[in-house]
């Protein structure tokens, strides 16, 4: 059983899918990505406002959840922080579990209270004054 | 978040209260500094502080949320100087 929680600076690094408990079956990686307009308005990208070290607190309560709530194993967060343009990943969840359901269902559980309770503030940067 | 609130004084017993969001932006700061005679004793006293001293924030108190040392604290939750405490409004992450 693990929750692996990280706040990283700028655009999240492509990975690799992570190693599994043997009893795993399904594995849920979600990747949210920085889209080109906001409210309708075109951006250069997202500015993350992190409030550490209650967001990272959360974050791995939120995965605790995870696995004694919906009986997964494996529960991965990364979130960025600072300027993440416009193409590129700022938040990543992986969750394994033995099945299919339990690891879709705990995934967007995760997703919904992450975006009600963490302390995490994005601010768009307008495309003509964006450095991305 | 340059912008530094003139209305308040920082001393040894004052109250450090952290802003992030759209109540940084409405504020123009990142903190403020609520004076120990102003007798802020739980959330709810600073609660209704706020709304009195900033009138910014009245339309967004129902929605914010006051953290103590990093956790969501109820309204009767005491208040000290040394306590870390936080506004958290509407949240964005993910």
């Amino acid at each position: 059983m693990t929750v692996r929680v990280a706040i990283c600076d700028g655009p999240l690094a492509e990975t690799t899918r992570p190693q599994t408990a043997g009893d795993d079956g399904a594995v849920v990686v979600f990747e949210g990505i920085v889209r080109r307009l906001e409210n309708g308005r075109p951006i250069s990208g997202l500015t993350y406002d992190v409030y550490s070290p209650m967001a990272e607190n959360l974050l791995q309560e939120l995965g605790q959840s995870l696995i004694h709530d919906f009986g997964v194993t494996t529960v991965i967060v990364e979130h960025s922080r600072g300027f993440v343009p416009v193409g590129q990943c700022s938040f990543r969840l992986v969750v394994s579990g033995c099945h299919r359901q339990e690891v879709f269902r705990a995934a967007q559980w995760f997703i919904d209270r992450l975006k009600e309770d963490v302390p995490i503030w994005k601010k768009p940067v307008p495309a003509q004054a964006g450095t991305g | 978040m340059e912008q530094v609130d003139q209305r308040q004084q920082k001393t040894c017993e004052s109250l450090r209260v952290f802003l992030f969001g759209a109540e940084a932006t409405l504020l123009g700061t990142s903190e403020i500094f609520v004076p120990a005679e102003e007798g802020i004793r739980t959330v709810r006293d600073l609660r209704s502080w706020l709304a009195g001293r900033y009138t910014e924030l009245r339309p967004l108190m129902s929605q914010i949320r006051v953290a103590v040392n990093h956790r969501f604290a109820a309204d009767d939750t005491p208040l000290g100087p040394n306590d870390e405490i936080a506004l958290i409004g509407k949240v964005s992450g993910g």
